[in-house]
């Protein structure tokens, strides 16, 4: 788990559009099939695209954000302090969102869903996420919680209604987020859209660019798992 | 070791095929509706708009947002100016851009090769322009959607996409989408429903969208 020595950084902007360009052809008349009634889709082909090298970015001196901590919320209000650290031994996927985005959130859940599920079950149980909100106000908790419950079984739910807060865990990661309300009520919300992978003593071992799928993701967290 | 600028051509070379592979799927069911424009009869086929692999994601729980891609090619210059939906389905639809302040709109234009290519050559330094970039933090406010250069994303209206004769425009995740708001009832898997899509040029087609978990 050190850091590890020259390794190259990959060309993971690269990679993204190279991932998006390959969801685009896999998904070439998928739908004519008229369903979808296995419940898996035509996109994920089963079998992922395992690599010896990391793919995402890593830093030759890894943030640590291990004393973040933010309150992860249950459905019912009730609240936990969550460090942004993994278990021993594990991984935290982390990522900074809003319920009420289309696009960009349910595509980095969607991906790490589908990246859990190309590891092996003793391994993906070891990859825990965790989704914090940037909109505390319109995401409650029982919204928090329905949300990220629709992606993964057991993720962690957080926010924090102190922005100051919110700020910290932020800047630890080196992300932002923006909050408007224009005077017709419509809320404009801007954010990061990278995800992290945090080890066991709360360094970020891995950053994932918008886009990154579900196949480099598995491939990534396998690499990081075996240490 | 891989050469981005190969694997990014393959990776363009591979949507171009993706893109003759799904011309024709999908989108032949829509003729009545753009019968309002003057076809002539000979080459209808091959100048008809084709739009295909129309779908929505599956709404999560607690959110009455949802967003629908789709892949168009028009035959001649158009643009897309509308998109509408039964108000079973949802109160309002907007055509929106996702933007990526690091690199513009990305993913359904090629022309970001020549941006990737460059910013190869800055890769070594950035993770340090990552620490750098929080200083803009500051005028963040001001300057939603423009370089904040860290891979923070905002979704903006548009008011039209243009579409280029011959060439494909994918509104896809992370770029355009059909944004769907105040979704009557949650997206489910295998769902499916029109919209109604305003072109410049061709009319109005009608294009059926299934739901996915994807
Ligand atoms: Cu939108």
């Amino acid at each position: 788990m050190a850091s590890p020595p020259d390794r190259p950084r990959r060309a993971h902007r690269a990679l993204a559009l190279l991932v998006a360009g390959s969801i685009g052809l896999l998904a070439a008349c998928g739908s004519d099939a008229g369903s979808d009634a296995g419940g898996t889709t035509q996109a994920a082909a089963p079998t992922g695209d395992f690599r010896d090298e990391v793919q995402g970015l890593q830093r030759d001196d890894p943030i640590e954000v291990g004393d973040v901590v933010v309150p992860e919320v249950a459905a019912d209000g009730s609240t936990t302090p969550f460090a942004l650290k993994a278990e021993p031994g594990d991984l935290l996927f982390v990522a900074f969102g809003y319920t009420n985005c289309p696009d960009v959130c349910p595509t980095t859940l969607t991906d790490i869903r589908k990246a859990k599920a190309l590891l092996d079950a003793d391994e993906s149980a070891r990859v825990a996420v965790a989704f914090g909100t940037v909109d505390p106000e319109r995401d409650t908790a029982d919204v928090m919680s329905a949300y990220l419950g629709s992606f993964v079984e057991g993720g962690h739910a957080l926010r924090t209604e102190d922005p100051a807060e919110l700020k910290a865990a932020e800047d630890a990661l080196g992300i932002t987020s923006q909050v408007v309300k224009d005077p017709d009520g419509t809320v404009e919300v801007a954010h990061s859209a990278k995800s992290f992978v945090i080890d066991d003593q709360g360094r970020v071992v891995d950053e994932w660019a918008f886009g990154s799928g579900p196949e480099l993701m598995a491939s990534d967290l396998r690499l990081l798992l075996e240490g | 070791m891989l050469n981005p600028r190969t694997t990014v051509r393959a990776g363009a070379a591979a949507v171009a095929v993706g893109a003759l592979l799904l011309a024709g799927c999908g989108s032949d069911s829509d003729g009545a509706a753009k019968d309002t424009s003057e076809k002539t009869t000979t080459t209808a086929a091959a100048e008809e708009i084709q739009i295909s692999d129309v779908w929505a994601r599956k709404s999560p729980m607690a959110t009455t947002a949802g967003a629908a891609y789709m892949k168009i090619t028009s035959p001649v210059d158009d643009a897309l100016v509308g998109a509408s939906v039964s108000s079973d389905i949802a109160g309002t639809v907007e055509i929106h851009e996702t933007v990526m302040a690091d690199e513009g709109d990305m993913g359904d234009d090629m022309s970001t090769e020549t941006t990737m290519a460059d910013d190869m050559s800055t890769e070594t330094t950035m993770a340090d322009d990552m620490g750098d970039d929080m200083s803009t933090e500051t005028t963040m406010a001001d300057d939603m959607g423009d370089d904040m250069g860290d891979g923070a994303m905002t979704m903006q209206p548009v008011d039209s996409i243009e579409l280029p004769a011959g060439e494909e425009v994918a509104l896809e995740p992370g770029g355009y989408h059909i944004m769907l708001l105040d979704l009557v009832a949650p997206l489910e898997v295998g769902d499916t429903f029109d919209i109604v899509l305003t072109f410049e040029n061709a009319g109005e087609v009608t294009v059926t969208a299934e739901v996915r978990d994807a």
